[in-house]
C-alpha cells in the first residue's frame, strides 16, 4: 500500500465510521443475537434452550405452511416487481414534463404513498375489493360486460386475493417516480443534443440515452423493490387481521414470522427470517452478478 | 428561499419527452389526459377519506336504498349536512384522560392532546430527517468514491442488513437499546434517543444505497479537477458533489421525514409516557378491540398527513433541479 | 449551496429548540407501577380516573398507565418482559391468559388473597375459576362476556311477520326466522340478510351445538376438535347458514365491511339478526334511530342444549415485577366495587361482580330490554382449553381449513378430515 493509498484509506473509514459505529454495535449485535437465537428455542418468559437445527428440521420437513408462505412471497414478488417498476418509470417520465400544474401532478401520485397503509386505508381497500358491492367489480362490469357475480371475488377467494395485493401495491409508484425523476435529472441535456444531432428519434434517444443514464437508478430500484416485496408485510397484516387469509393464501414469510413471534416463539421466527434472508440475498448477489447492463458515468477504477 | 442562484429559469427539463420538436402540442394533451385519468385513480383514497371524515359515525357504512337514481346514489355518498365538528373532535377526544399531564419548556400543561403528539413527532421526524441525510450521504461519498481494503465485502454487508427483517431483530436492540450505559444517554426508554440516534448513524442501508448510485453516476473527472485544485476528500464530498446531487438529497429527505413521521412500531416499543407519544399512536386510538370511529379516524389522518402535503407540494422543486440547472457541461 | 445550508440550519435550530421544549418532564419520585391495559376510550377513562383518585391518596407511589392498542398488545408485552421493562400490572383476556399463565407470567394471588381477607365469591364463580388452575387464583376479574347473545332488528321482524325470538327457541325457528327476514331487490340483491356475526366466529356455534375442542379444559392431553360430531354439526351449521339456507352473509360480502363494520350492517338494517357479546351496546343505544332492537340467547341445538364461548379479562402481576406488593394493592383498589359501578354504568360489559350486575346502575331499564338475560347467559358459559398453542391451533390450523368450508368449496366434514393429521401433529402443549 502506497502512502497515498493509506491515506485514501484512512479518510474513506472516516468518513464511514458513523456506519461502522452503527453495523458493528446497533446492527450487527442484533442481527448476531437473532442469529442465534435461530438455533434456540425461547418463548421470552422462560430461559433460552439452545436445540441445534431442530428450527430449521422442522421448518423445511414439517411445516407445509412455511413453504406455502415462501410461495405466495415468491408469487407476489414476480409479479409486482416488474410491473411496478414498468410503471413508475413509466410515470416518472411523464412527470418529467413542463406540463401545466405538474407540480400538483406530481403530488397526487405520491399521495398514496404519504398517506401509509394503515387502517384507514384498509377500510377503503377492502370496500374497493369488495366482490358484491365493491368499485373495482362495478369498473369491471361497466367497462367488460362481465356480470358482477362472476367477477373475481378479490381478498375472499384464494386464487385471487394475491393479485388483489399487487393491485393494491400499484398506488405506491409515486415513491419510486421520486426516485426516477431524480435520476433523470442527473442525465446531462448534452447527451440529448448530441443523440437529436444525430438523427434519433424520441424512441430512439429514450433507448439510448435515457435508460442508460438512468440505468444505476433503475438497478437501485430493482434491488430494494425485491427486498422490499420479499417482506412485504404491512398491506397483508392490515387486510387480513394479520391472519393471512383466506385459507392461508396472503400468509407471507414475514408475517408468518410474526404470527410466530406472537405465539411466543422466538426461536423459530429468528430461524424462518433467516431462511427469507438467504432467498433475499441470493436474489440481490445474482443481481450484482448479472448487473453488467447498468452504466456509472463515475465508477471508480481499480 | 428564492432561488436566486439558479441561472437560467427557461431550460426545459431535460429527459425523453423534452426534446424540442414541434409536434410537442399533441403529445403533451397526450401526456395530460394520461396524468388526469391516473390522477383520478391516485386520489381515490384521498376523496374517500375526505369524504368519510365529513360522516356521522352511523352514515359511514350506510348504502343507498334499492332501485336508487344516480343522483340519490351520489347525494347518499356525499355527507349532507357536513359534519366538520369531527375534525375538533379527533383532535381533542384521543388520549384526552383526566390526571394526564405534559410540560413545554417546563411549563405544566394540562391534558394530552393531538398537539402534545405533534410537537413529539415533529422533533423526531427532523431530527431523523437531518440525521439520515447527513449521515447516509457521507457513508455512500466513501463507498462510491474512495478506494480502501474490503470496500465490496463492506458495501454487500451493508445491503444485508436490510434483508433481515425487523420484526426478529426487535427483541435484540430493544435488549441492547433498554441497557444501554448512561453516558450513551441510556437507557434509550421512553425517551426519544433510540428513534433519533440511529439515523445519526449512517441512516440505514436503503439511503446509503440510494445516494451511492447517484453519486456512481456522476463523472469522476469532476473530482479530479477539484482534487488539483488542492480538495481534500471532503471539499470534493461538500463542494462538488452534494450540490449535483441535490434531487438525491432532497429524496433522502422526503422519504426519511415520512419515514420517521408515520413510523408505528418503533414509538409503540420505545415509548411508554401519553406525553411522549407520537401521532401515528395516537390514531390507535380511535381503534379499539370493540369497534372504531371511522370518521374520526379519516380526520385525524388527513390531517396528520397534511403538513407532508403542503412540504411536499412546496418542495418538489427541488426533485427537478439537477445538474442543468447548477450548470454542469 | 447557500440555499441548502440555510434550510439545514433552520431545520436544525427547529430540531434544538422542540428538543429543549420536550426534554426533560418525567420526574416520577418514589415507586412507579406500571399498568398496561387496552379498551376504548370509556374504559380507559375510567382506568385514568381511578389510579388519579389512587395517586391522590397514595404520596409514597405513583401508578402509570400505559395504553397499549389490542393487536400490539403481545408485541409491546414481550419487547418490555425481554428487555427487562416489564410493566407490574396487566390486563389478562379470558383466552391469552392461558399462554401467559403456562409460561410462569404470572405471579400466584392466593397468598395475597389470604393475607388481605379478599373475598372473591361475590365474583361470578365461572370467572373466578377460568383464572384459578388447581386451586390457585392468578387473575382478579373485572367484566365477563359471554359471546352468545343474538341482537335482533324488531322492525325487520315486524316487517317479515316473524313473532320476536324468545330466549329458549332453537335452531330450527332461528333457520325459519332467518329465512324470512331476507330481503332482496328487483334484481335479486339482497339488501337485508338473515343474520351475520361480528366476527367469524365458528367457535359460537361450535360450542352451542355442545363441540369440544380438546379432552379437558384445564389439562388437555390431545384434540378432540377433529372428532368429536358436535363441532362438526356446529360447523356444517354454520356453513349452511351461508351455503344452503342463504340469509348469512358470506365472507365475499363481508370484506365490504372490512370484516370490521359488520356492527355497521345491524346500525343501518342491513341485517336483522347480529351476534356478538354485550359490548356493543352502548353504540346502539347512541346510533340506532329508527328501529327497536333488542337481545336474545343463542338458539338451543337440537338436542336442546347450549353454550357460549366466553370473553372477559381482568387484572393479573407479572411475576417480574420488582414491587410485587404496591402492585397487588393496586389491583385491589382497581378491580373493587368502585370501578365495577363505573363499568356497570357505561353498558359497555357485564361485571364480574354479581352484586354489580343485579343493580339498577346495570339493569339501567334502556335498551335492550332484555338486558338481564345476561344473567341466565353465565349458566352457559364455555371457556377454550388451557395450552400454550391454543391461538396458534385455532387461527392458523383450524383457521385457514374452514376457509374452505365457508366459501362451499369443502363440507365441514372433508376439513374435519383434512384437520385429523394436522392437530394430531400438534397436540396441546401444557408445559
Amino acid at each position: 500500500m502506497t502512502s497515498a493509498e493509506r491515506k485514501e484509506a484512512i479518510s474513506a473509514f472516516m468518513f464511514l465510521s458513523p456506519f461502522l459505529i452503527w453495523m458493528v454495535f446497533l446492527m450487527g449485535g442484533p442481527i448476531l443475537a437473532a442469529f442465534f437465537l435461530s438455533f434456540c428455542k425461547w418463548d421470552i418468559f422462560n430461559p433460552i434452550q439452545f436445540v441445534g437445527f431442530d428450527n430449521y428440521k422442522e421448518m423445511f420437513f414439517n411445516d407445509p405452511r412455511f413453504w406455502k408462505a415462501l410461495y405466495n412471497t415468491a408469487y407476489f414478488t414476480f409479479l409486482s416487481v416488474p410491473i411496478g417498476m414498468a410503471l413508475s418509470i413509466v410515470v416518472a417520465l411523464l412527470m418529467n414534463q413542463k406540463v401545466k400544474g405538474i407540480a400538483i401532478f406530481r403530488t397526487i401520485y405520491y399521495l398514496p404513498s404519504i398517506l401509509g397503509s394503515g387502517v384507514a386505508m384498509a377500510v377503503l381497500w377492502k370496500w374497493i375489493f369488495n366482490a358484491d358491492s365493491g368499485l373495482l367489480n362495478y369498473m369491471l362490469n361497466v367497462f367488460t360486460g362481465i356480470p358482477i357475480s362472476e367477477c373475481p371475488k378479490w381478498l375472499a377467494s384464494e386464487a385471487w386475493s394475491k393479485p388483489a395485493l399487487v393491485i393494491m401495491s400499484f398506488w405506491n409508484v409515486g415513491g419510486g417516480m421520486i426516485i426516477y425523476l431524480a435520476g433523470l435529472q442527473g442525465i446531462p441535456s448534452t447527451l440529448y443534443e448530441a443523440a437529436e444531432i444525430d438523427g434519433a428519434n424520441r424512441w430512439q434517444q429514450l433507448w439510448t440515452v435515457t435508460l442508460p443514464g438512468l440505468s444505476p437508478v433503475i438497478f437501485f430500484q430493482l434491488i430494494v423493490s425485491i427486498v422490499g416485496s420479499f417482506q412485504i408485510f404491512n398491506q397483508v397484516y392490515v387486510m387480513t387481521d394479520g391472519l393471512g387469509g383466506p385459507a392461508d393464501s396472503t400468509l407471507v414469510m414475514v408475517l408468518y414470522i410474526y404470527q410466530k413471534f406472537k405465539y411466543f416463539q422466538m426461536g423459530y421466527s429468528s430461524a424462518l427470517a433467516f431462511v427469507l434472508f438467504i432467498v433475499i440475498m441470493l436474489a440481490t448477489w445474482l443481481q450484482f452478478r448479472f448487473a453488467k447492463w447498468v452504466y456509472y458515468e463515475g465508477e471508480l477504477r481499480k | 428561499m428564492t432561488d436566486t442562484t439558479i441561472p437560467s429559469p427557461t431550460a426545459a427539463p431535460n429527459g425523453f419527452w423534452a426534446s424540442k420538436r414541434r409536434t410537442e402540442n399533441v403529445t403533451r394533451w397526450t401526456v395530460f389526459v394520461v396524468l388526469v385519468v391516473g390522477s383520478i385513480t391516485m386520489l381515490l383514497p384521498v376523496v374517500w377519506m375526505l369524504i368519510t371524515s365529513f360522516k356521522t359515525r352511523a352514515d359511514v357504512f350506510a348504502v343507498p336504498p334499492p332501485n336508487s337514481t344516480f343522483f340519490q346514489t351520489l347525494k347518499f355518498w356525499i355527507p349532507i349536512p357536513p359534519h366538520p365538528e369531527n375534525y375538533p373532535q379527533a383532535w381533542t377526544v384521543s388520549g384526552m384522560y383526566s390526571g394526564d399531564s405534559w410540560s413545554f419548556f417546563g411549563i405544566p400543561v394540562q391534558g394530552i392532546t393531538f398537539t402534545t403528539y405533534t410537537l413529539n413527532t415533529l422533533f423526531i421526524a427532523v431530527c431523523g430527517c437531518l440525521g439520515t441525510t447527513l449521515s447516509s450521504s457521507l457513508v455512500a461519498f466513501a463507498f462510491a468514491r474512495l478506494r480502501f481494503p474490503g470496500r465490496g465485502p463492506l458495501f454487500l454487508l451493508c445491503l444485508a442488513t436490510m434483508m433481515v427483517p425487523t420484526q426478529v431483530t426487535m427483541i435484540p436492540t430493544f435488549i441492547l437499546f433498554r441497557n444501554m450505559p448512561a453516558f450513551l444517554g441510556g437507557p434509550w426508554y421512553n425517551n426519544f434517543f433510540p428513534l433519533v440516534v440511529p439515523a445519526f448513524l449512517g441512516g440505514g442501508a436503503y439511503n446509503i444505497f440510494l445516494m451511492r448510485q447517484f453519486f456512481m453516476s456522476i463523472p469522476y473527472e469532476m473530482d479530479e479537477a477539484a482534487k488539483i485544485d488542492g480538495c481534500t476528500n471532503f471539499g470534493v464530498f461538500w463542494r462538488i458533489l452534494l450540490p449535483l446531487c441535490k434531487p438525491a438529497l432532497t429524496t433522502v429527505a422526503v422519504f426519511s421525514f415520512l419515514w420517521n413521521w408515520n413510523d408505528f412500531l418503533n414509538p409503540l416499543i420505545y415509548l411508554d409516557s401519553n406525553s411522549k407519544k407520537t401521532l401515528a399512536l395516537g390514531l390507535t386510538n380511535f381503534v379499539s378491540l370493540y369497534g372504531q370511529d371511522y370518521q374520526l379516524l379519516m380526520a385525524a389522518s388527513l390531517v396528520i398527513s397534511l403538513p407532508i402535503i403542503v412540504m411536499f407540494l412546496a418542495g418538489q422543486r427541488y426533485f427537478i433541479q439537477g445538474i442543468a440547472t447548477t450548470g454542469l457541461k | 449551496m447557500k440555499n441548502l445550508r440555510r434550510v439545514l440550519a433552520g431545520v436544525a435550530c427547529l430540531a434544538v429548540i422542540l428538543g429543549l421544549g420536550l426534554y426533560g418532564c418525567s420526574k416520577n419520585s418514589g415507586t412507579v407501577i406500571h399498568i398496561s391495559s387496552w379498551g376504548t376510550p370509556e374504559e380507559n377513562q375510567i382506568l385514568s380516573d381511578l389510579i388519579a383518585d389512587y395517586n391522590k391518596a397514595h404520596s409514597g407511589i405513583t401508578v402509570q398507565l400505559d395504553r397499549i392498542p389490542f393487536n400490539e398488545y403481545v408485541t409491546k408485552l414481550l419487547t418490555q418482559v425481554a428487555g427487562g421493562e416489564a410493566p407490574d400490572v396487566i390486563f389478562v383476556e379470558a383466552n391469552n391468559f392461558a399462554p401467559l399463565f403456562l409460561r410462569g407470567a404470572l405471579e400466584p394471588l392466593n397468598s395475597y388473597i389470604q393475607t388481605d381477607h379478599v373475598d372473591l365469591s361475590g365474583y361470578y364463580p365461572q370467572v373466578v375459576d377460568r383464572f384459578t388452575v388447581d386451586g390457585q387464583t392468578y387473575v382478579i376479574p373485572r367484566d365477563t362476556a359471554p359471546i352468545g347473545l343474538i341482537f335482533y332488528n324488531k322492525k325487520a321482524f315486524d316487517e317479515a311477520g316473524v313473532p320476536y325470538p324468545t330466549d329458549d327457541w332453537d335452531w330450527a325457528t332461528f333457520v325459519a326466522d332467518g329465512k324470512k327476514l331476507v330481503k332482496a331487490d328487483a334484481s335479486g340483491k339482497v339488501t337485508r340478510w338473515g343474520f351475520i356475526d361480528e366476527w367469524p366466529n365458528p367457535d359460537a356455534w361450535v360450542c352451542d351445538a355442545g363441540g369440544t375442542y380438546t379432552d379437558s379444559v384445564k389439562h388437555p392431553t390431545k384434540w378432540t376438535y377433529a372428532t368429536d360430531p358436535n363441532t362438526l354439526k356446529g360447523i356444517q351449521f354454520r356453513s349452511d347458514l351461508m351455503n344452503k339456507y342463504k340469509f348469512m352473509m358470506t365472507p365475499a360480502g363481508l370484506t365490504a365491511m372490512g370484516g370490521m363494520g359488520t356492527s355497521d350492517m345491524f346500525v343501518n338494517g342491513q341485517v336483522a339478526m347480529y351476534l356478538s357479546g354485550l359490548w356493543p351496546t352502548p353504540r346502539f343505544r347512541q346510533q340506532i334511530k329508527d328501529f327497536k332492537w333488542d337481545i336474545v340467547m343463542m338458539p338451543k341445538n337440537p338436542s336442546g342444549g347450549r353454550a357460549f364461548p366466553t370473553g372477559g379479562s381482568g387484572y393479573g402481576i407479572l411475576k417480574f415485577s420488582q414491587h410485587k406488593k404496591e402492585a397487588w394493592d393496586v389491583v385491589k383498589f382497581i378491580s373493587g366495587e368502585e370501578g365495577e359501578k363505573r363499568l356497570a354504568a357505561t353498558g359497555l360489559a357485564q361485571p364480574a361482580l354479581m352484586a354489580d350486575v343485579n343493580s339498577p346502575v346495570f339493569l339501567d331499564g334502556k335498551d335492550p330490554q332484555n338486558k338481564k338475560v345476561v344473567i341466565e347467559a353465565m349458566k352457559y358459559v364455555q371457556y377454550f382449553p388451557i395450552c400454550k398453542n391454543w391461538f396458534e391451533v385455532h387461527d392458523s390450523i383450524i383457521g385457514p381449513e374452514l376457509d374452505k368450508v365457508w366459501s362451499g368449496t369443502e363440507t365441514a366434514a372433508e376439513a374435519m378430515e383434512h384437520l385429523k393429521p394436522l392437530l394430531a401433529n400438534k397436540p396441546p402443549e401444557t408445559n
